[in-house]
């Protein structure tokens, strides 16, 4: 149970209705029986100062698409939602930028974007993801080959620390030097060292011509999908293995590429004519990387899911071994990525264990190969940082945690090394 | 400090540490010549184990210290505040491994910018940020400032560019950031280190990404009556939704000023403006991406277009953009070279605001900037030893930056914040942003130790650097000029 003075408190600084007790909700083992909702960033920042002076830890929540990446949560019992907060989105058609909301649904802002013109900078495979959601896992899909990692397209934010101060970093503007670039530190940290509540982002040029293609490729298939990661107009290339591939393509046998170009139109026909010429039986199909996306972020896909970053050259090799050792694979050469996905046959650890053994022999980490296992029951988790960060990192990324957040109340035990 | 210097001395040899004021004395500022104050000691390391032992000397000692690339920064980031140790890193700049196939290199800090891409075009690759300064200015010096270039509008600044890192803390403890393939698990680091201005540590390996040479490259010059009309075809370019390698804009007196020097590449002398602007990718897309270009600078009222004839004189019109801070030497002994950036939409009015500030003034103030991102460098000429003339060129620098600032805009976009803004940084910053600073500061830099009296507003450190609080008469000549 909360306590009824922190209850009280709460409700004073985010207002009787943004607090809501309810029945205990599970994530990871821990279980939530409160959920505060803040109206506005005032509130949400009031709010974290109070959880932070009580010590009572959150898990952050935006649209709660994503909420399994990461370690089992410590001692969190309350959520603390962004969803109340207003959907602000606004595109500045003149300068290709928007100031958005962390709440506005990243849809919200693909639409908004295109009636200016312009393209988000975010893909939007899942209609609850939120911007502040997108930004604080910064972990993309396979246009990000296209669009640019969101590292790159987040330009300022603004951020309610455990602090209780509301800061902002980075500005509208495209280039910009003023003080330390603590984007790049917020974007990615999982709402670990503070809670984005907008940001400016950079949108994307509307692409003349859009042009997929998908179809069963024999062996030659990863290099071939190397060479077309590389063409101008790539946006989105990537490997599935033959016996994944069936859930999404339903004629042939083989590996299954899928290559998809974007840009001025005389650059995605040269595209297409150098598909042609190595790869003819593949097909037009508009939607391939839609299924691609329903495939890879879909739960019932498989019980674990890895995702393997290693420098091109040795994605290859990482992808075969996998394959071998009975992992489903899909290999994303542009993005030097592969995931990799293993069935449990029991609930217990042999499987999550020989699914490590697996993967770790697929990684070298001399070559700054790593993998993380970014799906996965709670119970499989137990025991180990499921983003394996290499213990040298992990000090001074506690000591930056402990300066951000001294009472530890945003997503504790969340991040690398459970910090 | 001479127990300092022996130990230093003992860590680097007589003649990688220098001491004696006349020996110092070079060091004492950066490419802000207006700044300067006096380093305790300047020492050159060979290797990381050096630096981590002048960092533990340091420390012992009580003693600050200041990495240094090339010296070419403009806001006073290699300033040695409070007597500080200069780390000069010239020594350290070998390129240690390149991966033609995965497209990195893993380089020493103080490899100068230009040898970069020198050293790997036989794999037909490049190193994408180019500043300027490129054949002097160092990686490390780069990665410290995270330095643009022309070409950073489309390839984005060093930060796009830099996938791993290799940092001494002022605890002297070596940390490996980031990674070959771009990707760590954790906090990205690397982006927070890129762009701290040697504040959190000393850079001592850089791993960046490669791109690999273009296809083809079109190099187009628009004629313009003035400066005004040019940044309104920037604005309407970027908002046609094209994304050219860069636009360049030189003004009148910049023109002047280039024509009249070594850099002279036949621009017309009778021009208001010139914008440069490159395209490159594959050749069919770069056709019809100069008609649209054209057809947009055309209704902006350009009196022409020209296309660069061949790769000769391409090398031309870019000697020309880059050798222009260079050629300003005409105009005046002394130059101070701004840097702030605004909403591409807005430069025509914050342009013609900019001109008429230094009009008011009496200034020589020319402007040759990177238009496509919308970063001014409005550079004044004037001779320093006229105290009046100083005094203007700090008020209309002042109100330059305040002026940008109103437009939705930042106090720089890549110069860095060093000494000469950190006054500034209130316009932009309040208390509250300056405490999420101070907090990774403080994770990596408990002590301060790292560079102290850059970026964050005034404190005790480095009075001496600001030329009101110094008097004007110290303000020192650098060695050859008149
Ligand atoms: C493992 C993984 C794979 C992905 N794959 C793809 C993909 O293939 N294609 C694609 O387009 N996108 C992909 N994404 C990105 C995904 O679209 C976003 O992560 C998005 O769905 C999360 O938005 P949300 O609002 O639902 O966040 P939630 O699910 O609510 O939260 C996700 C995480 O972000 C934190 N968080 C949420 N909002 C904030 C905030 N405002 N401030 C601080 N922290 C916050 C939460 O604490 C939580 O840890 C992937 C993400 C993950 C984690
Ligand atoms: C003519 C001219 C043109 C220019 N054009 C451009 C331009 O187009 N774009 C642009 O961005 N800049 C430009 N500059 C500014 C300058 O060249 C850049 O800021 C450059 O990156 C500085 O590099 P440097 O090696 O000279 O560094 P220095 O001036 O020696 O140092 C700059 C900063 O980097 C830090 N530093 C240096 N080495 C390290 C290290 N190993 N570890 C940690 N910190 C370190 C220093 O402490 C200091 O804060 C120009 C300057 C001149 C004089």
């Amino acid at each position: 149970m909360i306590d009824a003075a922190a209850l009280d408190e709460l409700r004073a600084v985010a207002g009787e209705a943004a607090v809501l007790e309810h029945d205990p909700m599970g994530l990871d083992g821990a279980r939530l029986e409160l959920t505060i909702a803040p109206t506005s960033v005032e509130d949400l920042a009031a709010t974290l100062g109070v959880c932070a002076s009580r010590r009572l830890p959150l898990l952050v929540r935006g649209g709660g698409s994503r909420l399994g990446l990461g370690n089992r949560p410590r001692g969190a019992r309350a959520w603390l939602s962004t969803a109340a907060l207003e959907p602000v989105c606004e595109v500045d058609g003149d300068e290709g930028v928007a100031r958005v909301g962390a709440a506005t649904p990243a849809a919200d802002l693909d639409a908004a974007a295109r009636g200016a013109g312009w393209r988000s900078p975010f893909e939007t495979s899942n209609p609850l993801s939120t911007v502040g959601g997108v930004l604080a896992t910064a972990a993309s899909g396979p246009r990000s080959l296209g669009l640019g990692p969101a590292r790159r397209a987040a330009l300022g934010l603004e951020v309610a620390l455990a602090s209780g101060d509301r800061t902002r970093c980075g500005s509208r503007v495209v280039k910009n030097v003023t003080g330390y670039d603590l984007v790049k530190l917020y974007v990615g940290s999982l709402g670990t060292l503070g809670v984005l509540t907008e940001a400016w982002l950079r949108l994307r040029p509307k692409p003349e011509a859009e042009r997929a293609f998908a179809g069963r490729v024999g062996h030659e298939g990863l290099a071939l999908a190397r060479e077309a990661a590389r063409r101008s107009g790539a946006r989105a290339v990537a490997i599935v293995d033959g016996t994944l591939a069936s859930a999404i393509s339903e004629e042939g046998e083989g590996d299954l590429l899928i290559v998809e170009f974007a840009g001025d139109e005389p650059v995605v026909d040269e595209a297409e004519a150098w598909l042609r010429t190595r790869a003819g039986e593949l097909a037009e199909a508009p939607d391939a990387v839609g299924r691609l996306h329903g495939l890879q972020e879909s739960p019932s896909t498989a019980a674990l899911r890895f995702r393997i970053s290693a420098p091109t050259p040795h994605l290859e090799a990482a992808h075969s071994m996998l394959r071998e050792r009975g992992a489903g694979v899909i290999t994303h050469p542009g993005l030097s990525q592969t995931l990799a996905f293993f069935d449990l046959e029991s609930a217990d650890t042999t499987g999550v264990d020989a699914a490590w053994r697996a993967v770790h022999a697929a990684v070298d980490p001399t070559v700054g190969a790593h993998a993380i296992l970014e799906q996965a029951p709670g119970w499989a988790k137990d025991g180990r940082d499921v983003f394996d960060a290499p213990a040298a990192t992990l000090p001074l990324m506690r000591t930056l945690k402990s300066e951000f957040d001294p009472a530890g109340v945003l997503n504790p035990g969340r991040f690398v090394g459970a910090l | 400090m001479s127990g300092l210097v022996d130990a230093l001395t003992a860590i680097v040899g007589a003649e990688g540490c220098l001491s004696r004021a006349d020996e110092v004395f070079p060091y004492e500022c950066d490419g802000l010549s207006l700044h300067a104050a006096t380093p305790g000691a300047v020492v050159f390391p060979r290797d990381t184990s050096d630096v981590v032992r002048i960092v533990r000397a340091c420390a012992e000692h009580g003693r600050s210290f200041v990495p240094r690339g090339a010296g070419t920064g403009l806001s006073g980031g290699a300033l040695a505040c409070d007597e500080a140790v200069v780390i000069e890193c010239s020594r350290m700049n070998r390129v240690l491994e390149v991966n033609p196939e995965a497209r990195w290199a893993r380089v020493q800090p103080g490899l100068v910018n230009a040898d970069l891409s020198r050293a790997v075009a036989t794999h037909g690759l490049f190193y994408a940020p180019d500043p300027s300064s490129q054949l002097a200015c160092t990686i490390g010096g780069n990665v410290a400032e995270n330095s643009g270039g022309p070409h950073t509008l489309k390839y984005g600044t060093t930060t796009d560019h830099v996938l791993g890192l290799e940092l001494v803390l002022s605890s002297g403890e070596v940390v490996r950031l980031g990674s070959a393939c771009g990707v760590a698990p954790g906090y990205d680091l690397v982006g927070a280190v890129v762009g701290s201005e040697g504040t959190l540590g000393v850079v001592t390996e850089v791993t960046v990404n490669l791109e690999p040479i273009p296809e083809a490259i079109a190099t187009l010059l628009g004629i313009f009556g003035d400066v005004v009309s040019a940044c309104r075809a920037v604005g309407e370019i970027i908002r046609s939704g094209l994304v050219p390698a860069a636009l360049e804009i030189m003004d009148r007196r910049t023109i002047e000023a280039v024509e009249a020097s070594v850099y002279a590449a036949g621009l017309p002398r009778d021009a208001g403006a010139v914008l440069l602007i490159e395209l490159d990718g594959p050749p069919p897309a770069l056709e019809r991406q100069r008609e649209r270009i054209r057809a947009i600078a055309m209704a902006q009222g350009a009196s022409r277009v020209d296309v660069a004839r061949d790769a000769d004189e391409r090398e031309r019109f870019w000697a020309a953009r880059k050798g222009a801070f260079g050629a300003m030497g005409r105009l005046g002994p002394d130059l101070y070279v701004h840097d702030a950036v605004v909403p591409r939409a807005k430069l025509p009015e914050v342009i013609a605001r900019v001109c008429e500030i230094g009009d008011r003034y009496g200034l020589k103030l020319s402007n040759v900037f990177h238009a496509g991102d919308g970063n001014l460098h409005p550079n004044i000429s004037f001779d320093r030893r006229n105290p009046d003339e100083l005094d203007r060129v700090l008020a209309a620098g002042d109100e330059i930056l305040r002026t940008c600032v109103d437009a939705g805009g930042v106090i720089t976009g890549e110069h860095g914040v060093g000494t000469e803004k950190r006054d500034f940084m209130e316009l932009i910053f309040s208390e509250a942003d300056f405490g999420a600073m101070k907090r990774l500061r403080r994770a990596f830099d408990p002590e301060q130790r790292s560079n102290p009296g850059k970026i964050f507003p005034s404190t005790r450190f480095c009075t001496e650097a600001n030329p009101k609080a110094r008097g004007y008469d110290r303000v020192p000549l650098r060695e050859g000029e008149p």
